[in-house]
């Protein structure tokens, strides 16, 4: 059940809060053991809450969260050793505003430890499994938020997105997420990877779903063209020649949908593409490592050891490479602005591969075993660099895997990318299909 | 490796000896890459 049917079925009286709630509490009980996205489920307080739920454009709709945001009364663990006892005093703003429109929060969503990697396979709380594949990585670092929209263990979720982690979950999870603007939901009660690069966003079936979740979270309307015509989209050539093959052609038959319903389609070269990989972590890496220097004193033998290994390396970049990298941010941008008058929307294949086994850290690309870590990062670090909002739709499957299609936009154009996508997703069917995992439990509300 | 491993005590972490080996691999790789960025951006640039 997607957040809009379950809106709407909940005001037109069809279900009501508390059933609705108790459904996705069976689906959890059932199929959380083999997919691990909940760490947290807050069961007793979900269905005292659905009882007297707001009244609002989420009367009622039960959601879940990422374990690095805070709700009130339930452990921000950000599936770390550290924060395993960090009891939130308060909701996230976020959360918030989503308990304020009438959701149900139903528990705290697995991650990769601190956010800050994208597998979700942390050494504390264990990974979260594909729902496509219980093998593979969901993605990450949102990866129990991908997990639990595609395996309808909740309505729509909440994610965060430093240098990718919204979109690679939902790519890899074969379901829609939405990578903001930067700086348009507020990030106050969220566990920081990055000051500069972090944002929230929404995971959920469908394009119109994450609209819906975006305009409560940043309180103000997302209202989308029903149609593409006129819309000029620039097919980042590079990104897809740096992809699985299969995976190309697979987002070049849902670029060719698109231009079926009246956009354009014109390849583009994006100025200083590989260059905006490093300039990324040139911000990123002494930020995460600033956020975490008390814990790094104090507690670094509790951390996993890619994550410390990572958060090490930001301590030895000079300061002036900071700075370099807020310079270099800014001619980045500069080039960007400048494609941004020739075409309203880059796109590209979300990932280059199909969801990889757990237990690999390195992928298959044109024949060679390579990090996976590395070939997250162009096609991810530009857009959060430039913090442009960005969405990875389901566009189809290879060898019975999702595969994803990104449209990133200009700042604060989400509902033309969201608008791109929503008519994509009325025009085919990848955003309906369903995992096998669950497929024989059944509820009455999911 | 030493001079890595006095930095990080002067900021009060004290590194093992595995993890200044994967933090040596990754200064490997992007110093010299930010030595390029430097070199090519615009003067001028602002922060």
């Amino acid at each position: 059940m997607s957040v809009t049917e379950a809106a709407r079925r909940i005001r037109a009286g069809e279900l009501t809060p508390r059933e609705a709630v108790e459904s996705y509490l069976e689906r959890i009980e059932e199929l959380n053991g083999a997919v691990n996205a909940y760490i947290s489920v807050r069961g007793e307080e979900a269905l005292a809450e659905a009882e007297a739920a707001p009244d609002g454009p989420l009367h009622g709709v039960p959601v879940a969260i990422k374990d690095v945001i805070d709700v009130a009364g339930v452990p921000t663990t950000a599936a770390s050793k550290i924060l395993a006892g960090n009891v939130a005093a308060r909701d996230a703003t976020c959360v918030a505003r989503l308990k304020s429109a009438g959701a149900i929060v139903l528990g705290k969503l697995n991650t990769h430890e601190f956010a800050f990697g994208a597998q979700t396979t942390s050494p504390h709380f264990g990974p979260a499994h594909n729902p496509w594949a219980l093998d593979r990585i969901c993605g990450g670092s949102s990866g129990g938020s991908g997990a639990a929209a595609a395996a309808d263990l909740a309505a729509g979720t909440l994610g965060t997105d430093t240098a990718g982690s919204i979109r690679i979950p939902s790519c890899y999870c074969g379901v829609t997420g939405l990578r903001p603007t930067t700086g348009l939901v507020p990030t106050d009660g969220v566990v920081p990877v990055s000051w500069s690069l972090d944002t929230i966003g929404p995971i959920a079936r469908t394009a119109e779903d994450c609209a819906l979740l975006l305009s409560v979270l940043a309180g103000e309307p997302v209202e989308f063209a029903e149609s593409v015509q006129g819309l000029r989209i620039g097919v980042v050539d590079e990104l897809f020649r740096l992809s699985e093959p299969a995976v190309a052609e697979t987002v070049s038959a849902a670029l060719d949908e698109l231009r079926g319903l009246g956009a354009s389609v014109e390849p583009v070269e994006v100025p200083l593409l590989e260059e905006s990989g490093t300039i990324n972590q040139l911000l990123m890496l002494p930020e995460a490592s600033e956020a975490h220097l008390p814990w790094l004193r104090m507690r670094l033998a509790d951390y996993g050891d890619d994550v410390r290994a990572r958060l090490l390396a930001g301590l030895f970049l000079p300061a002036t490479a900071h700075v370099t990298g807020l310079r270099a941010r800014r001619w980045f941008r500069h080039g960007l602005s400048e494609l941004f008058e020739r075409v309203d929307v880059l796109a590209h294949p979300e990932m280059p591969v199909v969801p990889p086994p757990i237990a690999d850290t390195d992928v298959e690309l044109h024949g060679e075993r390579v990090p996976h870590r590395l070939r997250v990062i162009p096609f991810n670090s530009p857009w959060s660099l430039a913090g442009l909002p960005v969405v990875s739709v389901p566009a189809g499957f290879v060898e019975g895997l999702p595969v994803g299609l990104a449209l990133a936009g200009r700042p604060r154009a989400e509902q033309t990318i969201l608008g791109a996508a929503h008519a994509f997703q009325r025009v085919t069917d990848w955003h309906e299909r369903r995992p096998p995992v669950g497929a024989r439990a059944s509820s009455p509300a999911v | 490796m030493d001079f890595l491993r006095a930095t990080a005590a002067q900021q009060g972490v004290f590194v093992a000896e595995e993890d200044l080996v994967a933090v040596l691999g990754f200064l490997e790789v992007v110093l010299p890459k930010l030595a390029e960025i430097e070199e090519r951006l615009p003067p001028g640039t602002p922060a």
